[in-house]
Parts: structure tokens; C-alpha cells; sequence
């Protein structure tokens, strides 16, 4: 009986799944072929960047087995986390099934079985893509026979992990959630610990097996827990305690009204629903990992990249793209899908579309400042680069935010996506390629004056500067397309 | 005044709203009655420009909200479904919505203090609206559809949610309305709202206008007691003709 209710629940949701899925390849071929393209690239450069990064000793870490497997565990276990509190944890739509006779374990297990169903997929269509690149291109990643066994037993046991501890992210006593989250979060350093062991290799997919088991058993046996933070997650309190309030004054003046009346609207709901704090961490995170490499490689580096000099800008470039992706182009991606049904709200507004694009748009960018902050200017103070440099990482910084702010504001009203089961988080073949365009653009915007920058510096930052201004206007248009596309959405739902 | 001139609407195959062609003078409540999905939230959404029609117009007092958005201070509207920014409170809810549409911060702060005492809510218009009842969703909506006093009001199912005394409420607020001028275009399928309250009814079903008529006339046309029995009556009648 428990199974029957259970696979039912599954079913239900995979048919959900999968009809919204059809229902984009139908309406987006190109996109869905752009995207396979993307995708297999991606795999490509990830495999070469391992070739590429296999002889360096300098390195605090290499590209052992261990650590393939360590990465591949964490990314589905984060992918797992993050989709479980948003489409789970954070899904009003559960209370149809809370409002049935059928059990809080059969919801939370089927729940589960969705995480678990699409990461298995993720890794078969992985290693799929990994398995023809290595017999086209003869790449030659280390790994031994065993690799593939724990390969299987991590893709168990990282959604389960994952799982979990997304539902005691929601526990509703932050000393409560601590507790478990720091008695929890264990189980990754065991893997970690089993994946870089002296163990036998024919022995460490039995510990691994252990870890899975142990880690169902907490998944079987948290069904309050999912109860009440599912409760929790979807719950709204008073907001006296919280840090906005009150009529709204957040926004400087010498804005006009409207614009900044919506970008209040945006800020107030994004700092609450948590969004702003923590794309804000995730940002400091970044920042921290590059003082962290300095701080492990010193300021020159000898790695056999044939970077030299060039080793910390190329990874502060990365790291910036990798900040304003999260912080700036992902946010703006939902701009329009994050109202959910509440979207007829500010289209029965007497409010023009630039000035609610404008509103929305700054909400996210008012943010952004600390990512040149964090990530672009930290690690060249600490170089001792000049004063050019500096500002040449800073203007490129701010190329990149109007750039990905642009592509962002653009896609979100092209493609908004309604859909409340996942609260209007943009789907994963728009997030991909428009992460793609972006980097792509982005490379050629800053790396043509960064050639120039080379061979003289004022010429360099001159080019930049014209980059950046040019960037200014194609942000501009790609708003003013956005405000169109937004005026001539139906609201058919 | 509301003006609603040969409009359709399809979705592919499927005619929603067929050639439907009425008007709202100034002053007047008129009704659109119909059974579930007959078009009569179709109608409502092209007119404040949600959707888009296939042809026609829809007009308020002579402006089409699609071509010029500023004329969107000419209506308020409360929708069906009470879909709220959950995050928001119901105070910062009306502040933000009330200075989007032009009205000035006293004018706002007296009219959320008047009418949150009216309609007993102001020990909860610090609280987020995600944890609001549908009744309470609906009178914040209900205040957001007035708070830049508006000449023309489109209400969706207004007295949805409410428990009687604020349905009794509501639909004498709606009379009053009326007398101030105001035009009031509402749906429903609660027939007593209608008999109670409209100058006229029109009658839709499967996206076409069958009869537009006061309610009085129309339940002496049919012969019937209530204007329940006569809208069904009406629907019957066509259908059995279709």
C-alpha cells in the first residue's frame, strides 16, 4: 500500500516533469539543439582541463581519482540540496497531497525518488558524453576500473545526502538546523575521507555502500522533520524581526517614482525569500577562494601552464564570470518567473514596461558592487599590480554585470517560466545557454582590449573603456526588447 | 464607461470568446453571468490587457489599455484567484501598489488606516500576506482595486471568499459606488450577487452572448421566480437549440 501510494506520487511528477519538458523542445528546437551542443562542448573542455592540469605538481590539488569522484559527489549532492528546497521544501503545491490520507513519508519519499530519478539521469547522459569523448579524442583521465563502481554508489548516496540536507536546511530554530547540519554535513567529509584513504581500492566501495545505507536510514526516519520544514519553507511570518519594512524607502530619491517603487517591491522580496544574502555568500565564497590559491601558491606561481603572469588575472576573469553569473545573470533569468500568478499584479499597473524592467533589473544590480569588491580587487592589492591593472579588472568587472544584467533581463522576459512547482526558476537548457552566450561575448569584449592592454596600457584600458560603453548599449537594448516582449506576454494561466 | 466591441479570442482551435459586443455606461453595475470557463474571465483579462484579443476591441472610457498603459490608472481591478506576493506585507502591499499608481503618500497612509479598520484588518497589516486567509486576501485585494479611487471597476467573483457580513458589505459598497458614478463591469456565476445588486446582466456561455437584459426582465421573460432559475433557463434553452 505504501509503495502504491509512493509510486503514484512519482509518477504524477514525473508526468509533470516530462510534459513541461516536451512542451519546451516543442516550442524551443533550436534552443534544445544549441544546448546539446553546449553541453557536449562543456564536457570536452572540462576533460581537457584535466589532461591540461594532470602534470602540475605546484597545485594543492591534482586530478586524482579521488577527487574526480569527490567533485562529481559534491556537484550532484549540491544540485540535490538546492533542488530539494526549491521544489520541494519551498512548494506550495504540496499541500494537495498533505490534504489527502496519504502518509508525510510517501510525499517525502516520492519527492525524494524525483531528486534521485534526475540525477541518475544526469550521470547516465554524462558519462555517456565522457565515454565518446575519451574514444574520439583519446583522453586519458586518471582513473582505474574501480572508478565506475563508486562512481554508481556516489550517484546513490549524493541525492540522498543531498536530500537530506535540504529538508534540515528548513528546520525552522536556526540552533536546531546548526546542529544538524554540522552532525549531518559528516557524511561529506567521511566520502571525502574514503575517497582519499589509504584503503584499498577493491575495499572502498563497501564504505561507500555503508555511507548510503546510513544516510537512508535518515531519510527514512526524518519524515517529521520533512513535515515541519516543508511546514516552515512555505510558511510566512510577521515581519517585524525583518530587516526591510515599513512603507518602502529603501532607494535614494533621485530615481523616478516608479522605477524605484518596483525595484523596492524586488528587494524587499528577494532579501526575504533569502535570495540577495545568498548570492551575496556565494560571492564572498568566491573571493575566498582566490586568496585562498594565493595565499597556497604565493604571487608567482610556476605551474607549466605557460600562464605565468597571466595565471592570477585568467583566474580572477574566471572567478568574476563564475560571480556574476550567480549573482546577476541566474536573478535576472527569473525576473518575470518569480511572480508566479502574481504576475497580473503589475501588468494591471498603470506602469510603463521600461520603468518595470528598470525596477527589476536594478534591484539585482544594486547588489553587484561587491563582487568587484570581493573577487576582482582583493588578490591585486595584495599583487601589488598597478594602478592600470587594477582598473582594468575593475572596468572589466563592470563590463560583465551589464553584459550577463542585460542577456538576463532579456531571456527572463522572453522565456519566463510560470511555473510554481519550481517557483519560476528559469529552466536548465536557458540557464546553460545563456551562460554560454554570455561567456562567450564576455571573452571577446574584454580579451580584444586585454591584447591591447599588452601592448600598451592606456591604449588597453581605452579600449576597454569603448568595450564597456558599447556593452552600455546593447544593455540598453536588450532591456528596451525586454520591456517589449514583457508588454506583449499573455497572461494565459 | 466600458466598451467591449465584436471581441474574440482563440486559442488555436478553440474559440473562446466569439464576437461578444456590449458596454458599460457610467453609473451602472452590469453583470457578466456565465457557467464555469463560458469566457467571462477572458473578457475581463483583454480588457485590463492580460490577454491579447484575436479581434475587437475592449475599451475604457474610450482608451484601449494595450495601446496606452498609462490608462491603467482609469480602472481598478480585483481578479479571481487571490494571487498576493506572499513576502510582502499587506501595508507595504498597498503603499508599493498605490504609489505605482500615482497616489500620494498622506492620501495612502489615511486611506490604508481607514479602510483596514473598515474591513477589520488592521491587527494583521504587518504580517506577511502569505499567511492571510482567502477572505483577508480579498479584502487587501479589494483595497487595492479602489486605493487610487478609480472611475471604473473590473471585479472578478468580488464576494468569492467572503464570510456573509462582508459579502453583505461588499455588495453594498458596490451600490454605493455605483451612485458615485463609478462603472462597475463584475463576474460572477452567484447568481443572488447579481440579482441584488446589477442594473444588467449579460448572460455567456461557450464564449458567445446570449442575452443582455436587467435581471427583473429577464426572470418575467423566462417566467421564473429567481434569477438563478432564469440563467439556467437561458443556458438550457440555447443549448438545447445549438
Amino acid at each position: 500500500m505504501m509503495k502504491e501510494g509512493t509510486l503514484e506520487l512519482f509518477s504524477t511528477e514525473i508526468k509533470h516533469s516530462y510534459r513541461g519538458f516536451k512542451e519546451r523542445v516543442v516550442e524551443r528546437p533550436f534552443m534544445t539543439f544549441w544546448f546539446i551542443i553546449l553541453l557536449v562542448g562543456g564536457f570536452w573542455m572540462v576533460l581537457m582541463m584535466v589532461e591540461l592540469i594532470q602534470g602540475i605538481d605546484e597545485l594543492p590539488f591534482t586530478p586524482s581519482q579521488g577527487n574526480i569522484l569527490f567533485v562529481v559527489f559534491f556537484v550532484i549532492m549540491s544540485k540535490a540540496s538546492v533542488e530539494t528546497v526549491e521544489n520541494t521544501m519551498r512548494n506550495h503545491q504540496l499541500k494537495h497531497y498533505f490534504s489527502t490520507p496519504i502518509s508525510f513519508q510517501k510525499v517525502q519519499i516520492s519527492r525524494f525518488l524525483k531528486v534521485f530519478w534526475y540525477n541518475l539521469l544526469l550521470i547516465a547522459l554524462s558519462l555517456s558524453i565522457v565515454c565518446i569523448h575519451i574514444y574520439s579524442f583519446g583522453f586519458q583521465p586518471p582513473i582505474d576500473d574501480y572508478f565506475f563502481y563508486n562512481l554508481y554508489i556516489l550517484g546513490i548516496s549524493a541525492p540522498i545526502i543531498g536530500f537530506n540536507l535540504g529538508v534540515m536546511t528548513q528546520v525552522k530554530k536556526n540552533i536546531v538546523k546548526m546542529g544538524l547540519l554540522i552532525l549531518y554535513g559528516q557524511n561529506i567529509t567521511l566520502v571525502w575521507l574514503v575517497l582519499h584513504s589509504n584503503i584499498s581500492s577493491t575495499v572502498i566501495p563497501y564504505y561507500l555502500l555503508a555511507i548510503s545505507l546510513l544516510s537512508f536510514v535518515v531519510l527514512l526516519t526524518s519524515k517529521k522533520l520533512f513535515w515541519m520544514g516543508w511546514k516552515n519553507g512555505t510558511s510566512s511570518s510577521s515581519s517585524q524581526n525583518l530587516r526591510f519594512h515599513g512603507s518602502g524607502d529603501i532607494l535614494p530619491g533621485f530615481l523616478d517614482t516608479l522605477t524605484r517603487r518596483v525595484a523596492e517591491k524586488e528587494i524587499l522580496i528577494r532579501w526575504r525569500r533569502r535570495e540577495s544574502p545568498a548570492s551575496l555568500g556565494v560571492t564572498a565564497l568566491i573571493g575566498g577562494g582566490l586568496l585562498f590559491t594565493y595565499i597556497q601558491l604565493g604571487p608567482d606561481p610556476d605551474l607549466g601552464l605557460g600562464l605565468d603572469e597571466f595565471f592570477y588575472p585568467v583566474l580572477i576573469g574566471m572567478g568574476l564570470f563564475l560571480a556574476v553569473t550567480l549573482q546577476v545573470l541566474f536573478p535576472t533569468l527569473s525576473l518575470f518567473g518569480r511572480e508566479g500568478k502574481a504576475f497580473w499584479l503589475i501588468r494591471s499597473l498603470p506602469v510603463k514596461p521600461k520603468n518595470v524592467i528598470r525596477g527589476k533589473v536594478l534591484a539585482i544590480l544594486l547588489f553587484s558592487p561587491f563582487i568587484p569588491l570581493m573577487v576582482a580587487l582583493p588578490v591585486p592589492i595584495l599583487l601589488s599590480y598597478s594602478f592600470e591593472k587594477i582598473l582594468f579588472l575593475f572596468i572589466s568587472s563592470l563590463l560583465l554585470i551589464i553584459l550577463l544584467g542585460g542577456i538576463g533581463a532579456w531571456a527572463s522576459s522572453k522565456y519566463p517560466n510560470f511555473d510554481e512547482s519550481v517557483n519560476g526558476a528559469p529552466d536548465v537548457t536557458t540557464m546553460y545557454t545563456t551562460m554560454m552566450v554570455g561567456m562567450f561575448f564576455s571573452g571577446i569584449f574584454v580579451l580584444i582590449p586585454a591584447s591591447i592592454f599588452i601592448l600598451n596600457r592606456w591604449y588597453g584600458l581605452l579600449a576597454l573603456t569603448s568595450m564597456l560603453a558599447i556593452t552600455t548599449v546593447i544593455f540598453y537594448i536588450l532591456c528596451g526588447r525586454a520591456a517589449t516582449l514583457y508588454h506583449e506576454r499573455e497572461m494565459d494561466f | 464607461m466600458i466598451e467591449i466591441k465584436n471581441l474574440s479570442k482563440r486559442y488555436g482551435k478553440i474559440e473562446a470568446v466569439k464576437n461578444v459586443d456590449f458596454s458599460v455606461k457610467n453609473g451602472e453595475i452590469f453583470c457578466l453571468l456565465g457557467s464555469n470557463g463560458a469566457g467571462k474571465t477572458t473578457i475581463i483579462k483583454i480588457l485590463i490587457d492580460l490577454l491579447e484579443a484575436s479581434s475587437g476591441e475592449a475599451l475604457i472610457d474610450g482608451k484601449s489599455m494595450r495601446d496606452d498603459v498609462m490608462s491603467k490608472m482609469l480602472f481598478g481591478y480585483l481578479p479571481e484567484q487571490p494571487h498576493l506576493y506572499k513576502r510582502l506585507t499587506g501595508r507595504e502591499f498597498l503603499n508599493i501598489m498605490g504609489s505605482l499608481k500615482g497616489v500620494e503618500k498622506e492620501r495612502l497612509d489615511e486611506f490604508i488606516e481607514l479602510w483596514s479598520r473598515r474591513l477589520e484588518l488592521d491587527g494583521r497589516m504587518n504580517s506577511e500576506m502569505g499567511s492571510y486567509s482567502k477572505g483577508m486576501k480579498q479584502k487587501i485585494l479589494f483595497m487595492n482595486a479602489m486605493v487610487h479611487d478609480p472611475p471604473n471597476l473590473v471585479l472578478d467573483e468580488p464576494t468569492v471568499g467572503l464570510d456573509p457580513r462582508f459579502s453583505q458589505y461588499m455588495k453594498k459598497k458596490i451600490e454605493r459606488l455605483s451612485h458615485e458614478n463609478k462603472t462597475i463591469l463584475m463576474s460572477t456565476h452567484i447568481t443572488s450577487v447579481a440579482e441584488d445588486i446589477a442594473d444588467r446582466v449579460g448572460i455567456i456561455d461557450r464564449g458567445e452572448l446570449l442575452t443582455i437584459s436587467s435581471p427583473d426582465d429577464l426572470m418575467d421573460r423566462t417566467g421564473r421566480d429567481t434569477l438563478e432559475e432564469a440563467f439556467v433557463e437561458v443556458i438550457d434553452d440555447e443549448r438545447r437549440n445549438a
